[in-house]
């Protein structure tokens, strides 16, 4: 795997997992004000 | 609505996988730069999520302001969508941010230059940061009309990123879309960047309107908290005067 491929692959992983981090974030924050609702 | 947002969310993977395959097994590599320039399908879905993320909390805050004294029930909508959409724009800017440097490295040999582009982005970045801080460990009546200021001069930044590849001569390449005469890619690329494109975008607003639940319904506690205590405050008051 030449330098661009590597920075390609860390690129594309990079976008997704911030996203995925983000939306684990935002996840435990709707539970908790779906719990506190209730 | 819960129904609404599994099928939202169902389609956005979908468009997403697709975009993923798209990008990396369909369309042709580019002629100078080979596969890293597929960085590009990825890079800007992050820079149009941060445009319209951050135009949504410029217009939020921009109805705070107007509405404040006069609708609270609206005033406290946009507001908490003025959070939300700075969050999960912060969040867009900073993967634009991240690819690029990859990207650079790849192409320029350097992860970073202090050019117009990507300073002013980094500024931009940073402003918005700020303002997050601001709602998260500020406190008082007046922070939220702030912040909405703040958010209003934060959003001056927005065109000079973009006009600054325009108007300077920067190390970061010149506009793809929107520049001079023979700018643009090849037809054959422009699927993976629709795709990605929808795909990405989706995924922001899918994201965005789980946040505003839960950050319109701490505003709501809080606000609903602070009248409760004020009303407890009224009535010890008129106790001690009868």
């Amino acid at each position: 795997m030449d330098m661009g491929h590597t920075h390609l692959v860390a690129a594309y992983a990079v976008t997704i997992g911030i996203h995925v981090v983000y939306f684990a974030y935002v996840a435990v924050k709707y539970r908790a004000a779906k719990k506190q609702l209730r | 609505m819960k129904a609404l947002r599994a099928v939202w969310l169902l389609a956005t993977l979908a468009v997403l996988a697709e975009g993923f395959r798209v990008a990396l097994f369909v369309v042709p590599p580019d002629s100078q730069q080979g596969d890293v320039q597929r960085i590009f399908y990825y890079h800007i879905p992050s820079w149009a999520g941060m445009g319209l993320f951050f135009a949504i909390n410029l217009a939020c805050s921009l109805i705070y302001l107007a509405v404040r004294n006069k609708n609270q029930v609206l005033a406290l909508k946009a507001d908490a969508l003025a959070v939300t959409s700075a969050e999960v724009g912060v969040v867009f800017c900073l993967i634009g941010l991240v690819t690029g440097s990859l990207w650079g490295r790849a192409v320029w040999g350097i992860w970073w230059t202090w050019d117009a582009r990507l300073t002013s982005t980094l500024v931009l970045w940073l402003i918005y940061v700020a303002y997050l801080l601001l709602r998260r460990f500020a406190a008082g009546p007046q922070m939220r009309t702030l912040a909405a200021v703040m958010a209003i001069f934060g959003y001056l930044d927005v065109p000079l990123v973009y006009m600054s590849t325009r108007w300077w001569r920067t190390q970061h390449p010149a506009p793809v879309f929107g520049g001079s005469t023979g700018s643009g890619i090849d037809p054959s690329m422009m699927p993976a960047v629709w795709w990605n494109l929808a795909g990405w975008l989706m995924w922001g607003i899918f994201v965005a309107s789980l946040r505003y639940v839960s950050e319109y319904r701490a505003q709501k506690a809080e606000q609903d908290e602070a009248l409760r205590m004020l009303d407890m405050q009224q009535h010890e008051l008129s106790g001690a005067r009868g």
